[in-house]
């Protein structure tokens, strides 16, 4: 790795088809959690503003029964007011509720696994490229009797560019894992505290 | 879905086509192609082979360095004659203090004569001595001057430009001498290892790259003290004089010289393999004086 070759890119001709394949597999993934993560916090964001729309609707003793006809349906608890039978018990509507909330939760959830995976997995894959570069620079030493600096720290350095890029996309994957979590749950607890008032309205036969 | 994708494909690309150009545009690797210097080889086990080249090739190069330092020195010069007359009157109320004891006819003649063979003497070796490392001062402070203010000082620009011109001269000469020495010395005693330090000191003066902004340059002489392998590529390699290290200008000049020393690009040294106990230990002189023609 003299002058000119320090460019960033320059380990790529020399890679094996591991480390490339170990690469492309790391920007894809990154590609991925990046995509979801952009997509996750869109949805959550618009998601969250209609249920505090809701909120205050319901708040403002209005009928959940008119919900519908003033919100977007894939907002959970919307959802919810409009699946909801209209005779029923309040234990049934509360099951009920429960299972098309737990639907709905779930979908919310998608994606989250993605990044969970990509946090944990891409530091693994990383290093299996990193391990796999050192192991064939040290095969090439094998039959040397003079060793130099040079013979080893090319190799290496081209090797520890899958851990680079391992943790390139695992950090992401992991603080974007968290922040979307956090707000998942405060998601949850107004589709909850909507679901709650919704199911009371109805089982009072308003 | 297809929104966040392609804001994340371009995110990425952006961060790729950033690493690919723009991060290794930013530090400027222009190469400066330096001209051969001089470093001298002394071998620590084989001292009678050695010594004989060395006196002689040393003993022609200080003769013509030394002659090239006066018409620099001449310059500062002229500014020193032009103080000395207000100094001048001073020893001239000594003189008259002294006739005042002593007969009007013999202090006339003797102070005289006196103060101006002797004073100018005193003041212009003292003036060398001291000159020498004021000239660096002046020319950073010069220099710095001239991006401040350039019309400050027009005499001093013109001086720098001829001690440069002058530098330039000494260069090019000590460039040719560099390029002449090893053939005038192929002839001596034992003409194949002196052949092969001459060669080894010209292969080793390509490799160097030394820092030229160094002050009081002709200071510093580096020495290495490589240990070679029988391949011909050192196997370790060290500064010999670590006590000046504390300096960082010596510093940094003992680093570039390790650093051609330890240059992949100018292995294997041209040395054979027959001769390898004379060469097992080397200890090379890095001397930075040829390059700035000092």
């Amino acid at each position: 790795m003299s002058g000119t070759d320090m460019s960033w890119f320059a380990w790529w001709s020399e890679a094996d088809w591991i480390i490339r394949s170990v690469f492309i597999i790391l920007v894809l993934l990154s590609l991925a959690s990046w995509t979801m993560m952009i997509q996750k916090v869109f949805q959550f964001k618009n998601i969250s503003k209609f249920e505090r729309l809701v909120r205050q609707y319901l708040l403002g003793s209005n009928s959940p029964r008119t919900l519908v006809l003033h919100h977007p349906v894939h907002v959970p608890s919307v959802h919810l007011a409009e699946e909801l039978p209209d005779h029923a018990e309040l234990s049934e509507l509360n099951e009920f509720a429960g299972q098309i909330l737990r639907e709905k939760k779930l979908d919310l959830e998608s994606g989250l696994t993605l990044l969970a995976t990509i946090g944990n997995s891409a530091p693994f894959i990383g290093l299996f490229g990193t391990v796999w570069g050192i192991m064939h620079a040290l095969q090439a030493l094998g039959g040397v009797e003079q060793i130099s600096m040079d013979m080893i720290a090319g190799p290496v350095a081209e090797a520890l560019v899958a851990t680079a890029v391992g943790l390139m996309a695992a950090i992401p994957a992991v603080i974007g894992y968290n922040f979307l979590l956090r707000k998942l749950r405060r998601l949850n607890a107004l589709i909850d505290g909507n679901a709650v008032r919704i199911v009371n309205h109805w089982g009072r036969g308003d | 879905m297809r929104g966040p994708l392609s804001i994340s494909f371009f995110l990425h690309l952006a961060v790729i086509l950033l690493a690919y150009f723009g991060i290794p545009l930013l530090p400027d690797r222009d190469l400066i192609v330096e001209p051969p210097i001089v470093v001298e080889v002394v071998q620590i086990d084989d001292v009678s082979n050695v010594p004989t080249p060395k006196p002689v090739t040393k003993k022609p190069e200080p003769p013509k360095e030394k002659p090239k330092p006066p018409p620099p020195a001449p310059k500062p010069q002229p500014p020193a004659p032009k103080p000395e007359p207000k100094p001048a009157p001073e020893p001239e109320p000594k003189a008259e203090v002294v006739p005042e004891k002593k007969p009007e006819p013999k202090p006339e003649p003797k102070p005289e004569p006196k103060p101006e063979p002797v004073k100018p003497k005193p003041r212009v070796q003292p003036q060398q001595v001291t000159q020498k490392p004021k000239p660096p001062q002046r020319n950073d402070f010069d220099s710095l001057m001239k991006d401040l203010a350039p019309t400050l000082k027009e005499t001093a620009k013109k001086e720098e430009k001829e001690q440069e011109d002058l530098k330039l001269d000494d260069l090019a000469k000590s460039i040719q001498e560099a390029i002449k020495q090893p053939s005038k010395f192929s002839d001596a005693s034992r003409p194949l290892t002196i052949t092969e330090i001459d060669a080894l000191r010209q292969h080793i003066a390509k490799c160097w790259n030394p820092p030229i902004g160094a002050r009081e340059a002709e200071n510093l002489k580096i020495e290495i003290e490589v240990t070679m392998n029988p391949d011909a590529t050192p196997r370790a390699a060290s500064i010999a004089s670590r006590t000046r290290l504390s300096d960082p200008f010596y510093q940094a000049a003992a680093e570039s010289a390790l650093r051609a020393v330890n240059n992949r690009r100018c292995w294997p040294y041209p040395l054979s393999r027959e001769t390898y106990d004379q060469w097992r230990d080397l200890t090379l002189i890095f001397d930075p004086k040829e390059l700035l023609g000092l």
